[in-house]
């Protein structure tokens, strides 16, 4: 019994750091290549969830929802890099926190007006609202388990496409040393703008796989930012495989402490003790996580570039 | 004009609940009430970011404990529920909390200290949304304000003129701590860090300080904003906070002491989003120009100083078999020189000889792998750089590297300070200090750049900031002058310029000096070492070193070696 729900929070542990995957993915490029520290990823996020949301109503279509979804959020994205970000990456951190901040901000109120403040909900789709008997006596939801192959296809095709293809060795070569890139006659700013449309895609698809099981709502964009910049910082900026593995790891960790922290704490202290610690130790455990790479490795468990 | 503003401010700030009961509007007293308190918030973070460079995206969890601090009290202290003890208490607690978190942060620089601290804050929230004792998600009320002997706290008149007075004094200590000793380092650190702690500065300490200041004073916005509001929610640890009081800091213009409390009305009264968006594309520093001169022109006092005395004998500093290796390179391969009392040596060597890696070997920025530096018959191997410089190093940089934004004379100024007293002094006027001043301009006298004492550093050409860079070296007071290619990228004219400084500086310094232009190395060495492929190959006066046939193989090339 214990060993299946060991399973299971295995799989949610790998299916939220997948999740989690995608986001930082976008993140961490954008972070390495252009030198940007851009809080208003999150955004996307949320702009992604609310697209693939109310397309999926439009079309009465999850698929099509989905796909049209996407492709909106991306040139979302790319517009707000040609008309807005591309001044920010020569700015210094500062004024880049404060002006993406600010988009938070905007980007929040603009979906109050739009959507209204009330939480958006996205069903299942018929066909993956069933469950799979993985092992006998393990059974986990269809849905859950697409959200696992969907985000191991993407981690793969990204490996690809960064490790094995002409674009990726720009992608790297730009996040490794940027000013050599440009140097040699990299059309660094188109690249820039396709990066950047790559990123608001995987932020839809995240938000698009996460939007039936949590609320689509405004805000939701900044808690799961939080998460996938501890990510992007454990995994060492500008590191796609970092990550990965940075992603995995904040998944894991943040889903074994909700999971176990209060059982295992109950058994070493006094209940009332363990009780209000518990919670308080699974919230702040990635933190925590974060805090110790750093500490160790003050760039992050793959640094990239000198 | 100045004062004329400050004074109207003021007034108007004394005035305003009168105002407002005369209109009939008492609502915005309570109102105003808050907006002081953010701006005690924003002056507290403006002394990380504008002063020391610290993009803290993590300052709400100060302010949050501070209040939960008062909110604790409230409920189950009610013995504490003094003013004069629950702020100062909620002062302290942050400013232990900022100790620990500026312990760890301070160790990153850049886009991992904003996450870093980011992180903490995180946890400070959800360590107070666990705690259902006290709320937990929803947070609690606080039943009556602290109290205040003599002062009728539940009168938010009365509450707002002591938020008035406490930010009215902070701003002033803020001010002179701006002023003073401490702050012009914590600004010289924002300006290069690298430098300062070259020069001897305690770096992290100082920025530890200041993080500690910070938290503590953001602790006692927190205190006061639970007392004013009656209620304490996690919400106030909420990161969104944190960056709401980044905006209000750059708004108002950074590193301006006002800047932090003037915009403070603006942001919160709209979202604000816009408004922050222009200023941070507009090429604006923000409403108040940042970093007035801090050195006026002052008439200067001839004092006498002591040259570094050099008369006792034998060797100053000794490496003893240093090795470094990079990978798979051996760029230092068992190292060991003695550089003599008052001697100027050099050090020479084809391009990738490991020169400067001996060089930052010797000034500790790098660790050797194995072997030993022997200063004054003392092992320094595992000494850090200051400390290096504490006990008389001073090093001038291949690539220049000075404080841009500073005068000539505040940059000699700065490392005059660093040798003279403590940099740990928050309230005296760096300016009413005549003894740096003086030192300052005597030393740009020996460099020949007095004239220049008022000019801004970046402006100065590739000569001026190379001789800078030797002034810098002679403030310390050394006891050994490490030149890395004091020479490089010079014309014939500033190199000419350059020898006769540095012929004017020896005897009475021990010098050592890596430089490319052999003619000068010949003018000015006494001994000179010659370093191939990370090993020295010879040691010798100029005329052994010439007649030397190694080093004409290593100069020259093997096949037109006689």
């Amino acid at each position: 019994m214990t060993w299946i729900l060991f399973l299971e929070q295995c799989l949610n542990g790998l299916q939220f750091g997948l999740m989690l995957f995608l986001l930082a993915a976008g993140l961490t490029l954008v972070f390495g290549i252009m030198d940007l520290i851009n809080l208003a990823h999150g955004s996307l996020y949320m702009a992604g969830a609310y697209l693939v949301a109310t397309l999926t109503q439009a079309t009465g279509s999850f698929m099509l929802g989905v796909t049209l979804g996407i492709a909106a959020t991306a040139l979302l994205g790319m517009a707000l890099e040609v008309l807005l970000l591309r001044g920010l990456y020569k700015r210094d951190h500062l004024s880049q926190v404060l002006a993406t901040f600010a988009l938070i901000l905007i980007a929040n109120e603009t979906t109050r007006v739009i959507w209204g403040v009330q939480p958006l909900t996205l069903n299942v789709p018929d066909t993956l609202s069933g469950s799979v008997q993985l092992l006998p006596g393990l059974t986990y939801p269809a849905f859950r388990l697409t959200i696992i192959l969907v985000g191991l296809a993407v981690a793969a095709a990204l490996y690809i496409l960064v490790v094995k293809t002409r674009i990726g060795m720009l992608i790297r070569a730009g996040a490794s040393n940027r000013q050599m890139a440009m140097a040699m006659g990299t059309d660094i700013k188109w690249l820039f703008t396709a990066v950047f449309g790559a990123g608001a895609a995987l932020c839809a698809l995240a938000g698009a796989m996460l939007a039936p099981l949590l609320a689509v709502e405004v805000g939701m964009g900044e808690s799961i930012l939080i998460l996938a910049f501890v990510t992007v910082v454990i995994g060492g900026i500008g590191s796609i495989r970092g990550a990965f593995i940075g992603a995995i790891l904040v998944g894991v960790v943040d889903t074994f402490g909700r999971a176990f922290m209060p059982t295992l704490l109950r058994a070493a202290l006094p209940p009332s003790f363990a009780d209000a610690a518990g919670p308080a130790l699974a919230s702040i455990s990635i933190y925590l996580l974060m805090v110790g790479v750093l500490f160790w490795k003050p760039r992050g468990l793959f640094p990239v570039g000198s | 004009m100045r004062h004329a503003w400050l004074a109207v401010l003021i007034a108007l700030a004394l005035a305003f609940p009168k105002i407002a009961a005369l209109l009939g509007q008492e609502f915005y007293v309570s109102f105003a009430s808050r907006v002081l308190i953010w701006a005690l918030l924003a002056s507290s973070l403006n002394l990380l970011v504008g002063m020391g460079g610290m993009v803290s995206l993590g300052h709400a969890a100060f302010f949050g404990a501070g209040a939960y601090v008062v909110g604790i009290i409230a409920a189950d202290l009610p013995q504490l529920s003094s003013a004069l003890l629950a702020w100062p208490l909620a002062m302290a607690v942050n400013a232990a909390l900022a100790l620990l978190i500026g312990v760890v942060s301070l160790r990153t620089r850049g886009v991992y200290f904003i996450m870093i601290t980011l992180a903490f804050a995180q946890m400070v929230l959800y360590i107070f949304v666990s705690i259902k004792g006290y709320g937990g998600d929803d947070g609690m009320t606080i039943a009556r304000r602290s109290s205040l002997p003599g002062v009728n706290m539940a009168d938010d008149t009365a509450f707002y003129y002591v938020v008035l007075a406490l930010l009215g004094f902070s701003l002033h200590a803020l001010g002179r701590l701006k002023a003073s000793r401490f702050g012009r380092a914590l600004m010289g650190i924002k300006d290069n860090e690298e430098r300062m702690e070259s020069m001897g500065y305690p770096t992290f300490q100082l920025k530890l300080a200041s993080f500690v200041i910070a938290g503590s004073l953001a602790g006692l916005a927190g205190a006061l904003m639970a007392n004013q509001n009656g209620f304490v929610s996690p919400n106030m640890l909420h990161w969104d906070q944190s960056g709401t009081a980044l905006v209000m800091v750059i708004l108002g213009g950074l590193g301006s002491l006002w800047g932090g409390a003037r915009r403070r009305g603006g942001v919160y009264a709209s979202a604000g989003g816009a408004d922050c968006l222009h200023s941070a594309l507009a090429d604006c520093p923000g409403a108040f120009p940042a970093g007035r001169r801090l050195l006026r022109s002052r008439r200067h006092r001839r004092i006498v100083f002591e040259e570094t005395a050099v008369s006792r004998s034998g060797n100053l500093l000794e490496t003893h078999a240093l090795k470094k290796h990079f990978g798979g390179l051996q760029v230092t391969d068992s190292v060991s020189l003695s550089i003599r009392r008052g001697e100027c040596h050099a050090v020479i060597g084809p391009n990738g000889a490991g020169k400067t890696t001996l060089i930052s070997q010797i000034s500790g920025v790098l660790k050797p792998d194995a072997g030993s530096v022997v200063f004054d018959g003392r092992d320094i191997t595992a000494y850090s750089v200051h400390s290096r410089a504490r006990l008389g190093f001073a090093r001038s940089f291949q690539i220049t590297s000075i404080l841009p934004g500073f005068s000539v004379a505040d940059n000699v100024g700065l490392a005059v300070q660093a040798v003279t007293g403590t940099s740990f002094s928050f309230w005296r006027a760096v300016d009413a200090d005549h003894e740096l001043a003086d030192r300052a301009l005597e030393i740009l006298r020996e460099v020949g750049l007095e004239s220049l004492a008022g000019r801004l550093a970046k402006d100065l050409s590739h000569g001026e900031h190379r001789q800078l860079e030797i002034a810098l070296a002679l403030a310390t007071r050394p006891q050994l002058l490490l030149l890395d290619e004091p020479m490089a990228g010079m014309g014939p004219e500033e190199s000419e310029r350059m020898v006769g400084l540095i012929a004017g500086l020896k005897g009475s310094h021990t010098i050592v000096l890596v430089e490319h232009d052999m003619d000068a190395v010949f003018r000015l060495a006494d001994r000179i070492s010659v370093l191939v492929s990370g090993r020295i190959i010879a040691t010798g006066t100029g005329e052994e070193i010439r007649a030397n046939a190694e080093v004409k193989i290593a100069y020259l090339g093997a096949e037109e070696a006689p």
